[in-house]
Parts: structure tokens; sequence; C-alpha cells
């Protein structure tokens, strides 16, 4: 089956923060292994210096953003880049709330907890993109 | 030596990296720049979230007008550098990655964006070190008696 559009799903990555790193862990998660034929991911910071083949990508996908933090970066560079905001966003810290038990604190390297969380939030994900790509 | 840094004489510096998803050598800069922040220079450095310049934060943009800045991209793109040039102020130092890799013979698996290998993790090292250099040489410059 061709799939008309796809999902990109763009994480927030931020570095200062353990669920910057979980967020782009369930990035990889989703991409690579839960929904490899219906998503694919590209570097953010893309948007920030208007790169056309990214911009190009956002306008004609469908997108989900997954923020770390309250600041959700990926949600309003992805709104303030095209004018309006991604299709679906997953926020790691809801996740988190669902699973208090999985708290992290490792930012570079995750620790087991960080990993669980990261896979919760990428199955989260990936409900996310099916929703949007039925009847595509 | 821009005026105003003369003037203020920060004591930290920005790290800002590329953190690029895609390509291993993001995550080469992602985990450099926590190196310098974490282990070589964690009282003279401050890590900064790139996506936050774009999202408006004001703080992290005024940060890096006022304080000086050492930019690591990743690819020939300079997300890292433009970026911050584009939405706050021009970067004090930029360490491009792709050029280190070659004065350093190092090459990296494309399969390594999720976790480095051998050789990424050496480079990321190397990375860290050049930066933590950069990092001195910026302070030494504006607080020439504190060194």
């Amino acid at each position: 089956m061709i799939l008309k559009k796809k999902a990109i799903i763009l994480p927030c990555s931020g570095i200062g923060k353990s669920f910057g790193t979980v967020a782009r862990h369930a990035t990889y998660i989703v991409t690579k292994d839960l929904r490899p034929e219906a998503t694919t991911t590209f570097c953010l910071p893309l948007l920030q210096i208007a790169d056309k083949d990214a911009l190009d990508l956002v306008k004609s996908n469908f997108v989900v953003s997954i923020d770390g933090c309250a600041k959700a970066c990926a949600f309003k560079d992805v709104e303030r880049s095209i004018g309006h905001p991604s299709d679906a966003k997953v926020m790691v810290m809801d996740v988190l709330r669902e699973n208090k038990d999985l708290r992290t604190k490792q930012v570079t390297f995750l620790d087991e907890n960080g990993k669980k969380l990261a896979r919760k939030v990428a199955e989260r994900v990936a409900e996310k993109v099916d929703k949007l790509l039925e009847g595509n | 030596m821009p005026e105003f840094l003369e003037t203020m004489r920060p004591t930290k510096v920005g790290i800002i990296a590329c953190s690029g998803e895609t390509l291993p050598e993001g995550t080469v800069t992602r985990i450099a720049a926590r190196l310098v922040v974490e282990e070589l220079r964690p009282e003279s450095t401050v890590i900064m979230c790139l996506p936050l310049f774009l999202a408006g934060d004001e703080g992290e943009q005024n940060f890096a007008k006022f304080f000086p800045t050492i930019c690591i991209d990743g690819c020939e793109k300079q997300c890292s550098s433009l970026g911050t040039e584009k939405y706050s102020s021009k970067p004090t130092v930029i360490i491009d990655l792709k050029k280190a890799m070659k004065e350093m013979n190092i090459k990296l698996n494309p399969e390594e964006t999720v976790e480095l290998g051998k050789n990424g993790m050496k480079l990321a090292r190397r990375i860290a070190e050049l930066t933590a250099d950069k990092v001195d040489e910026i302070l030494l410059e504006i607080r020439p008696k504190d060194a």
C-alpha cells in the first residue's frame, strides 16, 4: 500500500532536561520500529533556518510534535514556521504523569526508566499517527 | 572582542549544539555539548536549547545576545550557528564538526543516530575537549585578570 501522506515526527530534542532526550528516543522508536513505513523525521532546527526541503515536507504531510516540557518548542516551532500548528502533539510530561514510576534524570544517556518512558511516549505517538492516517 | 563583552565581562559561555535528529553527527554534537557542561567545564558553561530560539523564548535569546556562545554544527546546513545568529546574535565561536572529522580522519556509521559507536563516542569526546579549550580562550580574553 502506498500512503499519500506520511506523518513527520518532530521531537523537541531539548538538551537541558531528560525529557528532551526521551522525546528524541521516542521518535527513533516510532520511525525505526513501531511505524517505519508511515513515519519519518528530520532535524527540527532546519525549521529555524527556513530550510526549503524541510518546510515542503511539513507542509505536505501530517506533523506530530513531541515536546519534553511545557515550553513546547517543537509545537511552537512548527506553528511559527508554517503558520498552523502540528496535526497532533504528545507531551512527555503528560505520559510521565500517567507513569510516575518512570521518573528519570539522565540527560545524555537514558537510564532504564528513561528508555521505558520513551517507549510509552512512542506508543502514544503511534496511536496519533494511526488516527491521522486513517483513510489516507 | 565585541565592546559589550569588554564592559560586561561575563563568566559563562553558552554551548549550543545543533542536536540534529537524522544524522549521527547531530548526536555527536549533542553528546559533546553535554560532556562540556556536565564534565569538562561545568562551572563556566551553560547548555542552551536551540529550538527555544525559534519558539521565541526571550531568556534564551537574550543570553546569547549578551553572553559569549559556542555553536557546534553537525553538517553543512549550519543550523546551530545560523539559527543563533538569526534569532539572537552572532556566535563567538563556531565548531564545524564535518571539518573536524576530516582533520581527525574519523568517519561515522550512518546507522549510529540512536546510539553512537566507539568512533562516534571518541569523536564526541574530542569535540567536547576542543569546545572546552575554546571556552577557556574566550574567558581568558574577556577576563584576563581572573585567569
